[in-house]
């Protein structure tokens, strides 16, 4: 019995004694975190007052993590092309937009993928069923991939309702936006 | 096997408290220091102005050389600082560690290459050497070469590069090889990068970047977006949705074609950090060009060139409008502080529209005079100037003459001219007044007219204090109509005694608003009154009181 209520009581004892561990534990990081506690101590580096915010900011961020050495900050990842059981290419998501500037119809758009290569097409549906397909070439951008702009005068394309879709296709990817309708 | 049991369950509950602990700590640092800087002005058709992204004149080199430097003091060529890791240095740490390259390590305000034959500053000493250009001769060239401002070249590359080179004082060679994005696109396994080797090195990036910015302004039809309405994503993520953005200018629209999102408010809000279907590319581009030059768009500011005689424009739709006075400034909102200096050469390409008066409306209800001694004194009011008849013109308006601004000839000027203001008659209601010449009349206001007191006992019948009587200008006088004259105020006279001043006037007793005459001395003293406070009134105010009855014997 006796040697029981000892060791209940070095149990009490031992969490308390964990618990104002734990407590110093999270001050003593708190501390080493606010004062740059994996930063370089040499008080040459610390930034000049003269730089600005965000330079000060992002150099404490390399200091602290070296690793950032291998990313850009806030990057616009492009979307993951996706595989499927249809085609042996891979999907990449595309956008698409018309406009009418004269007695010229625009179709405009592109994947939102840095892709290389390849080249788009517009498949259009006239108000008799009637169909055009207009081929473009690729435009390359750092985040995306552009179809260079589709241009049809007006004297193309019969009085009513169209429809069209663009499309992507390369040796390994491809896409097709969705469905667009324009006037004429 | 109990004590080692026990000791593993409180090696575990140490290790989770501990945990707990330096979490919460963490979460608290974490919370203390997310300083949130929300960006509240981005407009997303005007991200920045063409005149600012296509003015390559706005640095020459050595201005570019000393950005970098300040940007950062401190390059550790050598890894030779303490890393914070181990007690290794930042040298150390990278081999040992990391197992990335030994030094140099040459800054970006130290950087050197070779476009002919590619060599850095990584293989030949860290530093400057012959053949070489530094980065900030290298974002020069591209500047001028492809007619881009080299600081949108430079906030493209603290937004592209990886670290950003713009803050790194150890990088590394890998750094500069994709750094301005270009032909290093994230699509490999897992946003990898996937680069084309031909277009590596930071002379090639910084000439490229340059170029493809510059193609976008040349091909404005070729693209995706074009200049007016667009629907612009969210996000990289098409569920997020669009935005309907106006394309105003070039510069946006290849923003836009650079990296085809717009930022949503959560973006916006959470600068620097990050939001839910968020975009940053061009959020961070404003910020960042904020950050470091200033301003995005002239539009709406006054700018000046340092020449001392320079004239103060504001630039209103890429117009700018010369101030025509120091007051037409301040007229508008703006001061001193205000007003941004830019290059003669960037001066001279904005083309100058009509002067820009004052702006009426920021003196409404204020008084103006010039400084000449002949000024009139003005009340601004409707987009007017009225001048003050007179000074009792001005006073009776309760003006203070001390609020009065003395401003330019120019000032006055630009402001049309109202109708005269007069006395304002209201003011004197209820006041006696007379004219500055000897020979006035006493005259009540009342009615907006003024009545003149037909004798001095009318004034004195009404009560009115001979001290309180306003002296006015005649031409004051002459604004305010006349009435009907003001005659003896008789309830005054009520029950007192009184006779003319002509010999031989008989006594009378006001009595009901009438004179009752008494029919003799002995009537009169038989009703005890006191002969010496019989008052003495003209012929003309006896006059003015009906006769009454007489009054006989009591």
């Amino acid at each position: 019995m006796r040697i029981q209520r000892s060791s209940k009581r070095n149990k009490i004892v031992l969490i308390a004694a964990l618990l104002l561990l734990a407590s110093a534990g999270a001050v003593a990081a708190y501390f080493y975190y606010s004062t740059d506690g994996f930063k370089n101590s040499d008080a040459s580096n610390v930034a000049s007052s003269d730089r600005f915010k965000s330079d000060n900011e992002q150099s404490k961020e390399l200091q602290d993590n070296p690793d950032n050495k291998d990313s850009a900050p806030n990057t616009d990842h492009p979307a993951t092309p996706t595989t499927t059981t249809e085609s042996s290419k891979k999907q990449v998501q595309m956008i698409a937009s018309t406009d009418q500037s004269g007695n010229t119809v625009f179709i405009r758009g592109g994947v939102n993928y840095p892709v290389s290569g390849g080249s788009c097409y517009a498949q259009l549906s006239g108000p008799s069923g009637q169909s055009i397909r207009k081929d473009s070439s690729v435009l390359s951008n750092p985040a995306s991939t552009d179809c260079k702009t589709i241009s049809i005068p007006m004297s193309e394309l019969a009085s009513g309702k169209w429809k069209f879709t663009l499309h992507y296709t390369s040796n390994d990817y491809e896409g097709a936006s969705n469905e667009i309708s324009f006037a004429v | 096997m109990k004590y080692h049991s026990l000791s593993r369950n409180i090696s575990i509950l140490l290790a989770f408290i501990i945990s707990v602990g330096f979490l919460s700590a963490l979460f608290i640092y974490n919370s203390d220091r997310a300083h949130a800087a929300p960006i509240t002005d981005f407009n997303a058709g005007n991200i920045i102005d063409d005149r600012i992204f296509y003015n390559k004149n706005s640095m020459n080199v050595q201005q570019i050389q000393t950005f970098l430097d300040s940007l950062i003091p401190n390059c550790d060529v050598w890894g030779t600082q303490a890393s914070g890791y181990g007690g290794l240095t930042n040298a150390q740490y990278a081999q040992q560690v990391k197992g990335w390259p030994g030094p140099p390590y040459p800054c970006l305000n130290k950087y050197h290459e070779n476009p002919n034959n590619n060599e850095t500053s990584y293989e030949k000493g860290g530093g400057a050497f012959s053949g070489g250009i530094s980065a900030a001769q290298i974002i020069y060239n591209a500047a001028q070469t492809y007619n881009i401002n080299p600081q949108v070249l430079l906030v493209m590359l603290k937004k592209e590069s990886l670290g950003p080179l713009t803050a790194d004082n150890w990088p590394l060679k890998n750094q500069y090889k994709y750094s301005m994005g270009y032909a290093c696109p994230d699509s490999g396994p897992n946003y990898s990068a996937n680069c084309d080797t031909s277009k590596a090195g930071f002379y090639k990036q910084m000439m490229l970047a340059a170029w493809q910015l510059n193609y976008y302004k040349e091909h404005p039809n070729d693209y995706r977006y074009h200049l007016g309405w667009n629907d612009i994503q969210y996000s990289t993520d098409p569920g997020c949705g669009t935005k309907r953005v106006y394309i105003e200018n070039m510069a946006t629209l290849s923003l836009y074609i650079y990296t085809p999102y717009t930022p949503n408010n959560g973006a916006l809000a959470a600068y620097p950090g990050t939001a839910s279907c968020g975009a940053y590319g061009n959020r961070n581009f404003f910020a960042y060009f904020r950050e470091w030059f200033g301003i995005t768009s002239y539009n709406g500011k006054p700018i000046k060139t340092s020449s001392s005689s320079s004239g103060v424009f504001l630039v209103e739709n890429g117009i700018k409008r010369p101030f025509n006075s120091v007051e037409a400034l301040y007229s508008h909102g703006y001061s001193w502080p205000d007003v941004i200096t830019i290059s003669e050469s960037l001066m001279t390409e904005i083309p100058t529209g009509a002067p820009l008066g004052i702006n009426v409306a920021a003196y409404a209800g204020k008084l103006l005079k010039t400084s000449s001694p002949s000024s009139g004194v003005f009340l601004i009011e409707n987009g007017t100037k009225r001048p003050f008849n007179s000074a009792d013109a001005l006073n009776s308006y309760g003006y203070d003459w001390s609020k009065i601004l003395t401003v330019s000839e120019a000032v006055l000027v630009d402001i049309p001219l109202g109708s005269p203001l007069g006395i304002n008659i209201a003011s004197f209601s209820g006041k006696t007044i007379k004219s500055n010449s000897p020979s006035s009349g006493v005259f009540l206001v009342e009615n907006s007219t003024k009545r003149p007191f037909s004798s001095a006992e009318a004034l004195n019948s009404h009560r009115y204090s001979w001290a309180n009587i306003q002296t006015l200008s005649e031409a004051a006088m002459a604004e305010i109509p006349t009435g009907s004259p003001l005659g003896i105020n008789i309830p005054a006279y009520a029950g007192k005694l009184i006779k003319s001043n002509l010999p031989g006037s008989g006594i009378f007793i006001v009595e009901n608003n009438t004179k009752r005459p008494f029919e003799s001395a002995a009537a009169l003293n038989s009703y005890g009154y006191d002969w010496s406070k019989i008052l003495t009134l003209s012929e003309a105010i006896l006059a003015e009181i009906p006769l009454g009855s007489s009054l006989g014997m009591k």
